[in-house]
């Protein structure tokens, strides 16, 4: 496909990522000192992403796979500006929702009404523009009745109902997912899946990391293989999930 | 785009970003203020009934010791207002600030938000405390009938720069403690006696020692609390005064934003 420079919406440059971890976790300030007198302190660096460049476009959604520990949730991270980058730099240009884990930020003392506000002030909505979206993500988390409950008196079924009806509805141009695909019960997630698609065919971009095509291909046309540091292959869904699998 | 709609553009997306964050601190301020006294009877009335029963407490110990020599402000409310400002604001903002980001971990992990944002949370927590006590404080000096001073709205200029020290030694605090559990023990040792190191339950003069005199300029909570009782006894601080509580405020919250601000690549591996 042929893109336009403007079009960009996540532009990735030259990404490099250091892990620093002391060899012996010390976590009190007498131990630091102990060992720092000593000459204790040991520090292993390890590389995580070695000068990684990627683009996404306008209304392309791409999937992110990899053996595990290779990278990938790490990427996302810093895509999502959750981790800073040891080098290089990432543009995006629109609004962002990063799902890494249901329901990040709840308040299990809160009512379910009150979270809705609470997780949307956490992704950067006002009060007011929750409000537009608030009947809606009810209606789509088929919590009606239970909206004035504090959310620890939820299932975790309904906790994850909810937080995936907010982070949906806020939306926004970009979703980053971190293989939370299944959500509730066969009902919902079947529900989620289509919610997803819609979203998708409506020019919302996806970012997602996951292991498994299936969950993936109704998404995205792209794929991206994440393998010694760097990225191996990217290119067609098809391609990709291919040479990981072999 | 030509260069003046980027500046635009960028301007407007500056204040958006700035909307968004007070809008996230006020959320998680009222929710924090509403989580202190959710499961009490009493509930937001403990917030002015607290400091009240602690303050009668103190000033029925300490009266017996200190404090008859004053003239122009009455003992309790003496020692209510040096609570106000060392207790309530400083102590409780800087010893909440603490565990403000460990407390949150797996937001700090999951989300966006401003890695500043934490430890400004539990601040601004303590100052909506400091308004409910300021209602006590106000209870107090009818019942004692100490008069209410124009100039007790200068308050209103001594708070900026308390949020601002209290602020930046939480940005340092927060960091610290991810990296080091036990610095919640030392910096709790370390409150209590900078408490006693401050002139709350006693006076200056009452001590009367002159090394100690000396020593107090060292201790920045001097002048914060010195300010209040000032305006509280209607005089206006002279330029010095506030040139120091501001160079005070300014000095640490600049150290305390850039410490944090710089820190986030390494420790966020620690959390």
């Amino acid at each position: 496909m042929e893109h336009n420079e403007k079009d960009i919406l996540i532009k990735v440059e030259k990404i490099t990522m250091n892990y620093r971890m002391p060899t012996q976790k010390v976590d009190s300030l007498k131990e630091f000192v102990i060992r720092f007198l000593k000459g204790q302190l040991k520090y292993k660096d390890f590389n995580v992403l070695n000068n990684v460049s990627l683009n996404i476009y306008r209304g392309e959604s791409v999937a992110i796979v990899g053996r595990n520990g290779a990278g990938k949730s790490t990427l996302l991270r810093i895509i999502a500006g959750i981790i800073p980058p040891t080098a290089g730099k990432v543009t995006i240009n629109g609004t962002m929702v990063p799902m890494l884990h249901i329901g990040a930020g709840f308040d299990y003392d809160a009512t379910g009404k009150e979270n809705v506000f609470l997780n949307g002030a956490i992704l950067g909505y006002t009060k007011k523009e929750m409000l537009e979206k608030y009947d809606e993500i009810v209606k789509f988390a088929e919590l009606e009745d239970f909206m004035e409950v504090p959310i620890k008196n939820y299932s975790a079924g309904m906790t994850a109902r909810l937080g995936f009806a907010i982070a949906v509805n806020s939306k926004p141009d970009i979703i980053i997912v971190d293989e939370v695909l299944a959500v509730g019960d066969a009902k919902f997630s079947a529900k989620c899946r289509d919610k997803m698609k819609e979203l998708q065919q409506s020019g919302v971009t996806f970012v997602i990391v996951s292991h498994s095509k299936a969950a993936v291909k109704m998404l995205c046309e792209r794929a991206v293989f994440i393998k010694n540091r760097k990225i191996y292959i990217d290119g067609d869904i098809d391609t990709v999930y291919a040479e990981y699998e072999k | 785009m030509n260069n003046k709609e980027v500046k635009e553009a960028k301007k407007a997306e500056f204040w958006h970003e700035r909307k968004k964050n007070i809008n996230l601190l006020a959320t998680m301020v009222i929710r924090n203020v509403k989580t202190t006294y959710r499961d009490s009877v009493l509930g937001i009335v403990w917030t002015v009934l607290n400091p009240l029963l602690t303050m009668f407490v103190l000033s029925f110990v300490y009266s017996q010791l200190f404090g008859r020599d004053m003239v122009e402000i009455k003992y309790p409310v003496y020692v209510l207002s040096g609570m106000l400002i060392y207790n309530t604001v400083f102590r409780s903002g800087t010893q909440m600030g603490l565990t403000s980001i460990v407390s949150r971990r797996s937001l700090v992990l999951q989300t966006r938000i401003p890695v500043a944002c934490y430890p400004r949370i539990p601040v601004y927590t303590a100052l909506v405390n400091f308004v409910f006590a300021l209602v006590a404080l106000f209870i107090v000096m009818l019942i004692y009938k100490q008069p209410f001073e124009p100039t007790l709205l200068m308050t209103l200029i001594l708070i900026p720069a308390l949020t601002m020290i209290t602020m930046g030694v939480s940005f340092v605090l927060s960091v610290v403690y991810v990296y080091f559990r036990d610095i919640k023990n030392i910096y709790n040792v370390f409150v209590t006696l900078l408490m006693y190191a401050t002139p709350i339950f006693y006076t200056i003069n009452a001590l009367n020692n002159p090394l100690f005199t000396e020593l107090l300029q060292f201790n920045p909570m001097y002048y914060y609390v010195d300010y209040f009782r000032e305006i509280i006894m209607g005089h206006v601080p002279g330029w010095e005064a506030h040139l120091l509580i501001y160079g005070m405020g300014i000095f640490v919250y600049a150290f305390g934003y850039m410490f944090i601000t710089h820190s986030k690549k390494t420790f966020i591996f620690h959390l």
